[in-house]
């Protein structure tokens, strides 16, 4: 199996998901030549609110203030958990990567120094966050000094209504008033994402700000939701602050998103003018190790590529990214069939009390890896030299109920990049 | 003399071929303009460089596949050569004085063109025998392209082959010796003749009628004699690859073929070929050798000649076709044909159809329908016209074919869908399929669970699509809804769908399916189902028409 390739390349990335794309933009920092390969699609599904650690103890049932204080106890608690083998330092390292490559490529994020910041939802919550976007930002401060809010829905838009958000937030605030914005031209539903198309448009800014200047006397700042244009959204935004002359936030959604859709865009961006090779709509399957190098295939609808890679970093995600499969009694990893941690038979995967605030089982399922994020065999023996997995899929990592998924794809993505780095005998630059 | 005037019958009957067909060509040319349509009163950009890159090399022949290129090569280069040096001889005399058809390099290098056109030939031939994935499907194979031109093809490998018998038989050829003795010769005496002749049998392969004891004094004379009289217009044959072998394996054969004059038979069936290629040429494949040139001339459409050159129905570009299949190989819609079966579909059937139209008419009901659902399924890509060997602009062809049709009162198969009733369009769909449009691949997309089975109803599909942006307050269902049809098991109603006929195949929400699923394909694949159960539609309508008359 050392025959034709299609392609050749130093570290091949598998899923285009969050830790898949900060990997491959590590990679391409470092200037290995990479090719990703996945369904960037799924970014659809993020908030684009890029969490550290919002919870802990996963049954304390408050968020926490200082996520470092955290993460002390966490790695004394767990010490699989990925976040156990790098320490603050290194999290907050991945963070400011992640901030300067998506800066670059035209996304402005806000990175807290320290403390976790409130960000209100769509639902009318509020959720412990770190790095969030910049036309977010000025949500975080609503809780301290009690203002008047302004809560702006559009006519059209399903998934987002300023009612609900209120209904959320009783007596936080001094006065709420919700407004239902008209825009020209849509009669019926509108696809958010089309939405936010729209508002690249002069016209539809207009039309939006002549409808909401009549409280910009009356109220100090204004949450709308996540719509505020596909590309240049904080331009957009502060233009119509200007327009408005009042303060104005985005509040995140329900998928599809549209902060997702600007995540994707931005790192596909910075990933191209990097030149990763972007693989997408494709499946990879059938990977062969032959002492040296990994051969593996990838499946389009109408051919198949031959992939030659040194390295190999696996960010398949779980159930939804198809990282893991759930058998009849077992769990599967579908690309490597590498070993999985799991529950040692199906009755165990869940608890009885479905919103339990300690999860299940399953949840913590995935893959374990030894201090470089490579995948460990049954005896604990790295699979691989260089096999790597990376975010969701790694083991008792149960990032919903923390609210550290980003914070965990970020870090172990850039720990597994680096490490592959230095393991080829070259010195970080 | 009769030479003389059989040529120029023959070119007269040529040049008057053209003019026909040209004044017959120019009669159809059509504009349209808001699907009425009048003659052609524009004077079209000309596009110099496409005409002469594609006239010199056939370079986008050459882009298309190297073998073709190569036999066209072959047969081209060959004939030209051929043309110029070997039939217009007279000229070649003034041009090259020392010019004889029998010495080097001219003998050589008109045994190779003659070997280039009939290896060239042959591999037109392998061709059309051997059939490409394209001519493979039935329905295509009945509209019987495989024998179109082969009548071309045959006519040049007999005009090329006779030339090799006719040189081989006049190597051997004793009277032709003895006329040549005869006019350039002043030898006296038997045994000077007999000693050339000797040297004759040895060195150029002629069959004498007599036996010889060759001698070596003979040989030595002969030679001095052959160097006094014949050496200047007579070089050896053994030059002529591909004759002298003939005539030498046929020695055998010499004294029967000497006395039957085949040399002079040959001589008339050559010179009857080439008479009959000329007079034949405006009506054959042949005139692509025309049509293919002054069609590379036309400008391609682009985003800012599209409105003016739009509806314009060039019909003597479509006369370049030589349904070789390059566009149907490619073509984007190629999926639409092995679900509905539709030969309309393809590009190198559609334009021929769309020829008979344009020309004589097309009165089969069951072939109007079937080029209008098949020009309906066309995306206007353009693949077809980038890789067209003849330089044809399909897509301008695709879209005024689509204005001929609804100038002839045809209704395109979107409108028909449009108007149709929920109730009807579903009672059409549900009849058992009649055999002639019946599925040449069994279960599509849209019939397999598995391929739909994992959506989650995110609407991530419906968010990225242009059309649903371009047509928000009116569009029926997004691509989420059309893909919750099938789980609801409602194909006919999905097929039907508003979703379904506008779709571009822009491929944005497969491209963004976070489940993977085909979403385009699917969608694709069910307008080529709706686009039979328009067909079934139109020829009820045409059935109550008939019998309420």
């Amino acid at each position: 199996m050392t025959g034709h390739r299609d392609i050749n390349c130093d570290l091949l990335v598998i899923g285009a998901g969050f830790s898949g794309m900060v990997a491959a933009a590590r990679a391409a920092s470092l200037g290995l030549k990479t090719v990703l390969a996945g369904n960037s699609g799924s970014l659809l599904f993020v908030s684009g609110l890029l969490d550290y650690l919002g919870v802990y103890p996963m049954d304390s049932g408050v968020t926490l203030d200082d996520p470092s204080q955290g993460l002390v106890r966490l790695k004394k608690d767990l010490p699989g958990h990925p976040y156990a083998v790098t320490g603050h330092g290194k999290i907050i390292q991945g963070f400011e990567f992640v901030k300067e490559i998506l800066g670059k490529a035209g996304f402005s994020y806000y990175l807290s120094s320290q403390k976790n910041l409130s960000i209100l939802t769509s639902m009318g919550t509020v959720k412990p966050s770190f790095m969030v976007p910049k036309t977010m930002i000025k949500g975080n401060i609503l809780f301290k000094e009690r203002k008047k809010l302004l809560l702006i829905d559009i006519k059209g838009l399903q998934g987002f209504s300023a009612r609900q958000v209120a209904a959320g937030l009783e007596n936080r605030f001094s006065e709420i008033k919700t407004l239902s914005v008209e825009i020209p031209n849509i009669r019926k539903a509108v696809p958010p994402i089309v939405l936010a198309g729209f508002f690249e448009d002069f016209e539809v800014q207009k039309a939006f700000v002549n409808q909401v200047l009549p409280f910009s006397d009356k109220f100090d700042i204004a949450g709308m939701p996540a719509v505020c244009g596909v590309n240049n959204s904080l331009g957009i935004q502060q233009k119509l602050e200007e327009m408005t002359g009042m303060d104005l936030f985005e509040i995140p959604g329900i998928p599809p998103s549209i902060p997702g859709l600007r995540l994707k865009n931005a790192f596909e961006k910075t990933l191209t003018a990097s030149g990763v090779r972007l693989l997408s709509n494709i499946h990879i399957k059938a990977p062969v190790f032959n002492g040296k190098k990994f051969t593996l295939t990838g499946e389009t609808d109408t051919r198949e590529l031959a992939i030659g890679a040194k390295g190999v970093i696996l960010a398949t995600g779980r159930f939804p990214g198809g990282g893991l499969h759930a058998r009849r009694e077992r769990i599967v990893e579908t690309v490597f069939r590498l070993n999985i941690a799991q529950p040692v038979n199906r009755s165990l995967w869940h608890g009885l009390d479905f919103l339990s605030r300690q999860g299940h089982l399953i949840n913590r399922a995935g893959i374990e890896t030894d201090q470089w994020f490579r995948p460990l065999d049954e005896r604990d023996r790295p699979v691989f030299q260089h096999l790597y997995a990376v975010g969701s899929i790694l083991a008792h990592n149960d990032w919903i109920r923390l609210k550290s998924g980003s914070g965990v794809s970020l870090v172990s993505a850039c720990a597994a990049v680096d490490s592959f780095y230095q393991s080829l005998g070259k010195v970080k630059p | 003399m009769t030479f003389k005037i059989l040529l120029y019958t023959s070119l007269v009957l040529l040049g008057a071929g053209l003019v026909y067909r040209f004044q017959a060509i120019a009669r159809k040319q059509r504009f349209f303009e808001r699907d009425r349509d009048t003659l052609v009163k524009k004077i079209f950009s000309i596009n110099c460089k496409g005409f002469l890159l594609n006239t010199l090399f056939q370079i986008k022949l050459f882009r298309g596949g190297k073998i073709r290129w190569l036999a066209h090569f072959l047969v081209i280069s060959g004939f030209i050569y051929l043309v110029v040096v070997h039939a217009l001889d007279d000229v070649t005399y003034v041009m090259f004085p020392e010019y004889q058809p029998t010495i080097d390099p001219f003998r050589f290098l008109r045994n190779l063109a003659g070997a280039g056109v009939t290896l060239g030939c042959v591999l037109f031939l392998f061709r059309r025998l051997t059939n490409s994935r394209i001519n493979q499907d039935h329905s295509v194979q009945e509209k019987g392209f495989r024998f179109r031109g082969l009548i071309s093809i045959v006519l040049i490998l007999a005009l090329v082959l006779s030339g090799f018998l006719l040189e081989a038989t006049n190597i051997m050829s004793e009277p032709r010796f003895n006329e040549m003795v005869e006019e350039y010769s002043d030898l006296e005496g038997d045994d000077d003749l007999i000693h050339l002749k000797v040297f004759w049998v040895e060195n150029y392969h002629v069959v004498f009628n007599e036996n010889f004891q060759p001698l070596a004094p003979d040989l030595k004379i002969g030679e001095t004699l052959n160097g006094d009289y014949c050496l200047d217009c007579h070089a050896k044959p053994d030059s002529a690859f591909v004759s002298a072998p003939i005539a030498k394996m046929s020695k055998p054969m010499g004294n029967w073929l000497a006395r039957a004059r085949v040399d002079n038979i040959l001589y008339w069936f050559h010179y009857a070929m080439i008479l009959i290629l000329i007079c034949f040429l405006p009506f054959s494949r042949m005139f692509h050798l025309i049509a293919v040139p002054l069609a590379s001339t036309r400008k391609r459409i682009t985003p800012g000649n599209l409105k003016i050159e739009m509806g314009y129905l060039d019909v003597f570009s479509m006369s370049a076709c030589t349904n070789c299949g390059f566009c149907s190989e490619v073509c984007s819609v190629y999926p639409n044909f092995q679900i509905t079966g539709n030969p309309e579909t393809l590009p190198h059937v559609k334009i021929d159809t769309v020829k008979t139209m344009a020309g004589k008419g097309l009165w089969d009901a069951k072939t109007v329908g079937r080029l209008r659902s098949g020009n309906d399924d066309c995306t206007l890509c353009g693949r077809c016209a980038d890789i067209c060997p003849s330089g044809i602009d399909l897509v301008r062809l695709w879209k005024a074919a689509d204005h001929l049709m609804v100038s002839l009162g045809c209704q395109n198969n979107y409108t028909l869908a449009k108007e149709t009733t929920f109730d009807e369009w579903s009672k059409q769909g549900q009849l058992a399929g009649d055999p002639d449009a019946g599925p040449s691949m069994d279960l599509g997309l849209s019939d397999q669970v598995e391929a739909f089975e994992h959506c989650v109803q995110c609407t991530i599909c419906t968010n990225a699509c242009p059309v649903v942006v371009h047509d928000l307050n009116h569009n029926d269902f997004g691509p989420h809804q059309v893909m919750n049809l099938l789980r609801l098991g409602k194909k006919q109603m999905a097929q039907g769908s508003r979703m379904v006929w506008n779709c571009l195949t822009c491929y944005s929400c497969q491209e963004l399916c976070p489940q993977g699923i085909r979403v385009t394909d699917i969608l694709l694949e069910l307008r080529a189902g709706g686009q039979k159960t328009t067909d079934r539609i139109k020829l009820s309508k045409l059935n109550n028409q008939v019998s309420d008359k």
